[in-house]
């Protein structure tokens, strides 16, 4: 097949997947392994090439934490964090809002969002409805919180997996560059909710006595389901945080890290292995794999390189190139899935990378890609998934309602950490 | 629904799946909404009790103290039929040594009960009668002014591998419409 033509084709492929993914009409793990099948079979990138574009860091760290995060919630792990932040919370609105938006985004920066407010969500509503107030501003709290939370770290969010895993990040520069990041912009978001819905935090003294008795009386003992499990998997995880702190030092690979956690922790619970295994999202590792070999098609027929070289004539420093990247990956990650959006984009800062400094760039998309979620209902799975949980107890969250805060928050707290990026690696 | 919510709810089924479901059951395990937290009113408590019924847990003294000044009634019912059976078969004389050995017993057992009872703040009466271990327990509750019966799951006969509730006790709760804790 002739250059143009290929061209041609692996550019249609990737459209019309990222096309079908928008619609919504095909599940997005059946469009993109059908866009990557359509790809080899014309061998627009060749089977021998084919582990040059799948990246096993960011596969196997996946599988990896979804692993050790679907064992630890067998033993009530979440359920426990919960009712113990319900209790710390002593029935304050406020203390509410400020606890579960902490424990949300610090759960969330080292284990996947998704499951974090599946999990903490129906305490937090169990706990409104408790204190009687409007429980929107609550749950928007913990959507922001939850996708800053990942922002934070290396393992946070599935984009900076996959940059982590490209550009050679390791956990400890991700928590230097990006965790000052997620701090002022989850104080910033919270502050924003607060001057927002500042009249639904008010409950008065004789019904905080009266939540504070009813939430006393929880015991969080009750909901650790397997005490032995409960110890295993806090110990497991711990250790796996700490290995993240040291793997550069050490020489290993994130990926290795949880796979070895993920492996200590199937054989010391002793569980079968096909029921932990079988809670693996496979759905989206499959996903990912799909995505990168149509991402691998556009690297291999040029077109990245062509992009590249037309972006890098327009914007002719990093501080240009930071701006750009920060705002087109916010404003993208919004409307679109921001996993196909970071993996078009990692070639991309990669190729820049003969005419300019792109560590920065990084960091940008990482800041835009992660953030930009919290603009729409729809930016981002933790948004869907507070929002459809809402929906099933009965509390509608409108796509204008949601547009209306979430819109301010993004452009705030990414402006907020494009500010710091631009001081820290531009200059004032 | 409109179409936004018809997205939320398909994606939030694409992303969490059964998994919701899952969290929502579990939660319901030991999350009481506040209605729940309301106890019933509970102002009279009718407590069979026999020499099968074994101790009485602590759990059930502590429910029971969540009702203060409630009258609670424990009987003890000495079976007519057993006694009948013993008086044809052993005679008179040995049916009445086991009646007064049955009512020693009942005293004792009533006097230990209620002591507990009593020190939680609940009235206590006593009785002792012969009839019906079940039949009387049914009538009681149907006609007496009682809100809750307390029945021990081996109170009639002990309780066996093959029945971890004795048949009078499963006689009892299938016929009692007001509130019963078998314990």
């Amino acid at each position: 097949m002739e250059q143009g033509i290929t061209t041609l084709v692996a550019v249609v492929v990737f459209l019309g997947v990222y096309a079908l993914i928008i619609s919504e009409k095909v599940h997005r793990t059946v469009a993109a392994l059908f866009g990557a099948a359509l790809i080899l079979f014309i061998r627009i990138v060749p089977w021998d090439k084919l582990p040059e574009y799948l990246d096993l860091d960011t596969l196997f760290l996946l599988i990896g934490m979804m692993i050790i995060v679907n064992t630890a919630r067998e033993s009530g792990l979440f359920e426990f964090i919960a009712i113990k932040t319900a209790k710390l919370a002593r029935g304050s609105p406020m203390k509410v809002l400020l606890l579960f938006s902490l424990v949300t985004a610090l759960v969330s920066s080292v284990l996947d969002n998704v499951t974090t407010v599946l999990l903490l969500t129906p305490m937090l509503l169990y706990i409104t409805r408790l204190m009687d107030v409007n429980p929107v501003p609550f749950l928007l709290a913990e959507v922001f919180a939850s996708n800053i939370g990942g922002t934070a770290t290396l393992i946070g969010d599935p984009p900076n997996i996959m940059i982590g895993s490209a550009a050679g990040l390791s956990f400890n520069e991700f928590l230097v560059n990006m965790g000052p990041i997620a701090a002022v912009d989850l104080v910033l978001s919270l502050g924003l909710i607060y001057l927002i819905y500042r009249g639904a935090m008010r409950v008065d003294e004789k019904k905080k006595r009266s939540i504070t008795s009813i939430i006393e009386s929880l015991r969080e003992e009750e909901a650790i389901r397997d005490h032995s499990l409960f110890r295993k998997s806090v110990i497991v995880i711990l250790a796996v945080i700490g290995l993240f702190f040291v793997h550069d030092k050490l020489g290993l690979e994130p990926a290795v890290v949880a796979l070895f956690g993920a492996s200590v922790l199937l054989i010391w619970s002793g569980m079968e292995p096909d029921e932990i295994l079988e809670k693996v999202e496979w759905t989206a590792i499959f996903f990912f794999v799909g995505l990168f070999i149509l991402v691998g098609a556009l690297v291999e027929t040029g077109v990245i390189n062509g992009i590249a070289s037309w972006v890098t004539g327009h914007i002719h420093s990093t501080g240009e190139a930071l701006v750009i990247i920060t705002w087109f990956s916010a404003i993208a990650s919004a409307i679109v899935d921001n996993i196909p959006l970071t993996a078009a984009m990692i070639p991309l800062i990669k190729a820049m990378g003969s005419s300019m400094n792109i560590y920065p760039l990084w960091w940008a998309l990482s800041l835009g890609a992660c953030l930009g979620g919290n603009g729409t209902a729809i930016g981002a799975s933790a948004n869907v998934v507070v929002i459809g949980i809402a929906a099933r107890e009965g509390i509608r969250i409108s796509f204008v309602e949601f547009l209306k805060v979430g819109l301010v928050v993004m452009i705030v707290t990414v402006a907020a950490g494009m500010a710091i990026l631009w001081v820290r690696y531009i200059g004032v | 629904m409109d179409i936004f919510t018809r997205l939320i709810q398909k994606k939030f089924r694409g992303i969490a799946g059964e998994r919701y479901e899952e969290v929502l059951r579990r939660y319901r395990e030991f999350l009481l909404l506040p209605e729940e937290f309301v106890l019933p009113e509970i102002s009279s408590v009718l407590m069979p009790i026999d020499r099968f019924s074994g101790e009485i847990p602590e759990g059930v003294y502590e429910t029971l103290s969540a009702y203060p000044g409630a009258s609670v009634t424990v009987v003890y019912i000495s079976e007519r039929k057993t006694l009948e059976i013993i008086e044809q078969t052993l005679g008179r004389e040995e049916a009445e040594k086991l009646r007064k050995a049955k009512l020693e017993f009942a005293k004792k057992l009533s006097e230990e009960i209620a002591s507990r009872l009593e020190k939680l703040g609940l009235r206590v009466e006593r009785k002792y009668f012969i009839g019906s271990k079940s039949d009387d327990v049914i009538t009681m509750m149907e006609e007496g002014d009682f809100d809750l019966l307390v029945v021990s799951r081996s109170y009639g006969s002990e309780v066996s591998r093959t029945s971890p509730v004795s048949p009078v006790v499963m006689k009892i709760v299938q016929h009692v419409v007001k509130p019963a804790m078998v314990y």
